[in-house]
Parts: structure tokens; sequence; C-alpha cells
């Protein structure tokens, strides 16, 4: 008797495992720290009006907002953790509408799609690496748009097959951190560590041999960077 | 009954995971095929871009106006961009196809630097008629060999979904692949073509540019100290060197140390190898609330670039964002604004910190420049402006155009609509030589 209710529940667990496959992660919008658009504002103008937050309306979710979301969860006997998920979402009567984040814009053109794209590629690529390494990766992707024989569009750049690791695994899909994005906002402002560089890579993980025959320019944490 | 149970339960169980592995399996079958057939497509227009750019380019040599070869040439460049455009998007190692993305990028490139003498009267030389001839025939051979590699894929022989799985694997069998797959013969006819030096950004001469900074070279323990100095009043210290940077046009010392208020924070500057000035000092430390308004952190970034020794710098304009603002300087020599003698300087706004610089513009492009006299006074570079903007003010500008030459201009900006611009007026043609549009935030004014 006891035998087969084991194996019956292993089959369930491998069934329930195999099936846990299809269940996407929703993408509900959390808010975190580094957030910005809309929702954030709307978000502070609610915890202002209750007396939780006395900063600016700015759109951000930086320390400020951080600290009056924990001051909110933890009167509201939610878990303190700053991170607006679908719970505390609930609690701030936020509707759960979907939107993706943007910053307000000027008169119709900005950089900031530029900045958000860059800020991603950077997050996936030099998670980890000092910020002078994060901000060379900016830099290189930057001098590859301005490159010949690269695209000449930033987003070219980044999804170009091949090239770029964290795109083939998806991993450029994740939310960059705030370091990222400030690294972003240096590289497009002109910052450029690497003096020029357009390939990078990491000695540890690198198979392609063609990549030494290129001239180093100078290695910044784990990444090499090097010209034509 | 129940010794059935267990036997059942098994076969139930096979059942389901063979029904889930087949869905699966035809899921990534249609996948694949999905994919290989979009990347045919991406091929199929690859082709019929290179195609056209090489016909429209033999129009514009046989056209006999000059109206008519510019658009032609614009055709061209709009051919090869797309056909760039196409090939870097298909599933090939870079190193396989860089010749080639290069000559369909110089192709277009070339053909605009053209298209924008001819568009202002200037009859095409001897040489430059030659040059295009030649871009046509590497069109031309271009477009015959992606024609007999379509042959393949279309015979089976090649299939873009494999390569790219391929591709995930190890890029060396990709290249194995390419060998067989005509692309490598491509890039190696394509290494032939001779240099381009015309006015465009993706001419050759650009490159070789040698940065006019002078001065003596250098050690890295003079550097340390000269960072040292230069940095003091950021309390920088516990300076070391990490690395060199060479081969680049402005070599350097890679330099770390840490910020003086005890908790660690680390900081990294480069220094030049000639003359032991600073290429670019980054500080990435936390911004808390701001504490300064941008007229205050403007007038620090002044004083920073002064007590550095750089001299007749004017900011020209600023960008704040995180608590941070970014204030550019440009060079002015005489009544001149000289935008390639860029220096940024960035200031935190809780403290007024300095917390970044970057001059690598300025010390490759500064030198004492012979600025003739403006054939044009303002009034008559005024007059070239369309009459339906409001002219704030205007100044001499040298701006670098798109072959790195520098050209004398008038600035104007102006206001139309909602929106301010700076348009460029050649101080000797009247031509209009470029147009920024300014993006008021509310962090701050952005050109592009």
């Amino acid at each position: 008797m006891k035998k087969p209710i084991c194996i019956l529940l292993s089959i369930v667990l491998a069934v329930l495992f195999v099936f846990s496959f299809y269940i996407e992660d929703t993408h509900a919008q959390t808010l975190a720290w580094g957030s910005r658009g809309d929702e954030v504002s709307q978000m502070q103008t609610k915890l202002r009006d209750w007396g939780f937050y006395d900063g600016p309306i700015s759109g951000i979710f930086g320390e400020l907002t951080f600290e009056a979301v924990k001051k909110f969860q933890r009167q509201n006997g939610l878990t303190v953790d700053g991170v607006v998920g679908p719970q505390t979402r609930a609690a701030l009567g936020l509707t759960s509408k979907v939107q993706p984040p943007t910053t307000s814009v000027g008169s119709g053109v900005s950089r900031s799609d530029d900045v958000n794209m860059l800020a991603r590629a950077i997050h996936a690529e030099a998670k980890g690496e000092p910020y002078e390494g994060m901000v060379a990766v900016g830099a290189v992707i930057l001098n590859r748009v301005r490159h010949s024989a690269f695209p000449n569009t930033i987003a070219g750049v980044v999804y170009q097959p091949c090239a770029f690791e964290p795109v083939k695994n998806g991993t450029i899909n994740q939310a960059p951190s705030d370091q990222a994005f400030k690294a972003a906002r240096d590289a497009l402002n002109g910052w450029d560590p690497t003096g020029g560089a357009i390939y990078f890579w990491n000695p540890a993980t690198a198979t392609s041999k063609w990549i030494w025959t290129r001239q180093i320019t100078l290695t910044i944490g784990r990444h090499v960077f090097a010209l034509e | 009954m129940r010794r059935y149970l267990l036997p059942t339960v098994l076969v139930l169980a096979l059942l389901a995971t063979a029904g889930w592995g087949f869905y699966q399996r035809n899921q990534s079958r249609e996948y694949h095929t999905y994919l290989d057939l979009q990347f045919q497509r991406q091929f199929y227009e690859l082709i019929g871009h290179v195609e056209n750019a090489q016909v429209d380019l033999s129009k514009a040599m046989v056209s006999g106006s000059s109206k008519d070869m510019t658009k032609y040439l614009y055709d061209t460049l709009q051919q090869a961009y797309l056909a760039q455009e196409k090939l870097t998007q298909l599933p090939f190692h870079h190193s396989t196809i860089r010749k080639t993305e290069k000559f369909l990028n110089q192709l277009g490139d070339y053909s605009t630097a053209m298209a924008n003498k001819s568009i202002e009267g200037i009859t095409l030389t001897e040489s430059e008629f030659g040059t295009l001839k030649e871009l046509q025939s590497y069109a031309n051979l271009l477009s015959r060999e992606l024609i007999e590699m379509q042959q393949e894929v279309v015979s089976g022989g090649v299939n873009f979904g494999d390569l790219r799985r391929e591709g995930n694997r190890d890029l060396n069998r990709v290249d194995e692949q390419m060998k067989n797959f005509r692309l490598i013969s491509i890039e190696e006819r394509m290494q032939e073509y001779p240099e381009l030096i015309y006015d465009g950004p993706f001419s050759e001469h650009i490159k070789d540019i040698k940065p006019r900074l002078e001065g003596k070279e250098v050690t890295s323990d003079e550097a340390i100290t000269m960072a040292g100095e230069a940095l003091r009043d950021q309390r920088v210290q516990n300076i070391r060197l990490v690395g060199e940077i060479e081969n680049t046009r402005l070599n350097g010392y890679y330099l770390r140390a840490t910020q003086g208020n005890g908790n660690g924070e680390e900081v990294s500057m480069a220094v030049s190898k000639i003359g032991g000035r600073i290429i670019w000092f980054l500080n990435p430390r936390d911004i808390e609330e701001s504490q300064l308004d941008k007229k205050e952190a403007q007038r620090i970034a002044e004083d920073f670039l002064q007590q550095q020794g750089y001299k007749d710098m004017v900011p020209t304009y600023t960008m704040a964002a995180e608590g941070q603002m970014v204030v550019n300087f440009a060079y002015k020599q005489a009544d001149v604004i000289v935008y390639s003698d860029l220096i940024k300087v960035k200031v935190a706004l809780d403290n007024g910190e300095i917390i970044g610089m970057e001059t690598e513009g300025y010390l490759t492009t500064h030198h004492k420049r012979d600025i003739k006299e403006p054939q044009l006074s303002e009034e008559d570079a005024r007059e070239k402006l369309n009459s339906a903007v409001e002219v704030e003010y205007g100044r001499l500008a040298l701006i670098p155009n798109s072959g790195n030459k520098e050209i004398l201009t008038y600035e104007f900006k102006v206001k139309f609509g909602e929106d301010h611009y700076l348009v460029y007026i050649d101080a000797e043609s009247g031509e209009q030589r470029r147009i920024l549009l300014m993006i008021q935030q509310e962090d701050g004014t952005l050109v592009i």
C-alpha cells in the first residue's frame, strides 16, 4: 500500500515539475528601486497624501520612496521589503494596469529609450564589474554604432546575432540596476574609458582565437577591451 | 485490482510524457522553420538591396545633370544602408562579415559625400568618378556572389536556423561552415578595395588623426602624483596603477583610488602618458538629495576647470539627472566658440563635489587655430535663416563637419513654434551646415 502511494506522489510531482515550465513569470509591473514612470508618481502622490512620504513627486523610485514604501508596508502588516509587488500594490490601491515605464518627454524626441536599452545591455554584460567597466561596455556599444563595420543604431548593435551572450540567453530583458543606468548615462554623455574600443571579452570564457588578434587597449575588471 | 494500479499509472504517465514530448518537438520545429524563413527573407532582401545599390550607382554615373546624379546617389545611400542593416541581422559571426559590412557602409557614406558635393554644384573630379566606378564593380561582384550563395540556400545546403544553433555552441564551427559558404571568399575580395578618403564619418583618414596634445612623456609614478595634485580638493587618495591604456590615440595610465571620506568609495581615472593630463575621471558614489541649484553647480564646474589650468572655456550646455549635473565646456578663441575642444565636468548636486571629468575631445583636438575673418557679416548670415524663425542670438562657432574638418559658421539659436534650434550657417558660403534641435527637459537642455 505504501509503495504505490509513494510512486503516485512522485509521478504527480514529476508532472507538476514539467508543467511548472509552462507557468510564465507574469509581469505585473513590480515597482522597485530604480523604477520610473507615471505609476511611480501615482504611488508617490498616494504615499504623500497618507503621510508616509515627504519627497518630491519625481516619478523616480529612489531612496526616499523606498523608505516610504517600507514604512507603509510595516504599518499595513505586509512584508517589509520596499518592493511594490502585487500585495503592496493592492494595499496602495494602485491599478494593476501594465504600463511600460517611461520618463517624461519634452516635445516628442528623447534619448530615454537609448538610456534604457544601453542600461539593460550594460546590466546584463557587466554585472559585478567595477563602475568604469560598466561605462566601458556602454562605450563599446556606442563606438560600434559609429563604426563602419557594425550596425548604425544602438538596438542594431545590441541585438546583432552572435554578438552578445545576454541577448542569446535572454538576460538582456532583466531590469537594469541603478548603477547600470548611471553608467549608460555617462557613456551617452561621452565618457569612454576604453579609448575607442569596439570589442571586449572575458578571457575566462572567450572561445574565439580570432578575438585575440585584435589590438588590446586595456583590461578593466574581468574584461579585455580592444580596437580593430 | 490493486496490483493493476501501479502499471496503469505508469502507462498513463508514459503516454502523457510521450504526448508532451511530441508536442514540444513539433513546436520547436515550427520555431526553427519560422526562424529559418525569417533569415531567408532577410537574405533575399539583402541581395535585392545590393543589386539596387549597384544599379543606382551606375545610373548616377550616367546621369547628365548634377541634379539627377544627386538623386541617384541618395538612392544608392538608401539601398546600401538597407543592405547593411539586413546583413548585420543575419546570424553570421562578426569576423566573417565585417569587411562586407564596412564596404556597404562606405558605399553609402561615399555616395552621400559625393551627393553633397554635387548638390552644391561642385563637379566631381576624375578620381572621384574612378572611385565610384570601382565601388560599383565591387557592388556588382558582391551581388553576384550573394546570388550564388542564394542557390545553395535554396537547394537546401544551408539552413539558417541550424546556423543559428551552431553559432550558439561554437562560433569557430560557423566560421568553418562559412568557408564552404562563399562569405569568406567575398570577404577576401572585399579586402582589396581601395582606402577611401572623403568627407564622411566612415572615411579612412579619421582613425589616423594624431592628437594635438604636446608635452613630455610621464612615468606612471609621475602620473599618480599629477593626478593626486589635480584631484586634491576631491579628497582622492591612495592612487594606484591598475593598467596601461595602449594602442589608442591617447595612451595613458588607468588608475584607481579611494575617496577620502573613509568609507572605502573607489574612484577611477586615466592619465595621459604625454603631459600627464586627466583623460577621464569617474566617481560613482551614491548621490543624496540635491542641495545645490544648477547655477551654483555650473559655477563650481567653471572654478574646477580654471584650477586645472584650462583657460578660456565657456559652458555650452548642461544636463542634470539623478542628482548629478554634467556641464559641457567648449574652448573660445577670440570670439569664436570651438566645439571640437570639448570638456565635460560632472558635479554632484548634493554637496557640490566634482564627480566626473572627460577631456578626450579637448586633448586630441586643442591647438591654436588660424581662424580667418568671416566672409559674411552676421547680418548677411541671418538673412539666410528661414523667415519663420525667431532669432535669440547669433555668434561665431567653429564646428567639425562629418569628415572631421572644421568650418567657421555663425551659430544662431532660434525659436520655431515651441522648440528651440541651433542653426549653423557657413560664414564663408552662407550654406546651412547643420541644425540641432534642443530639447528642454525638466532636468536640463539636451542638444541633438
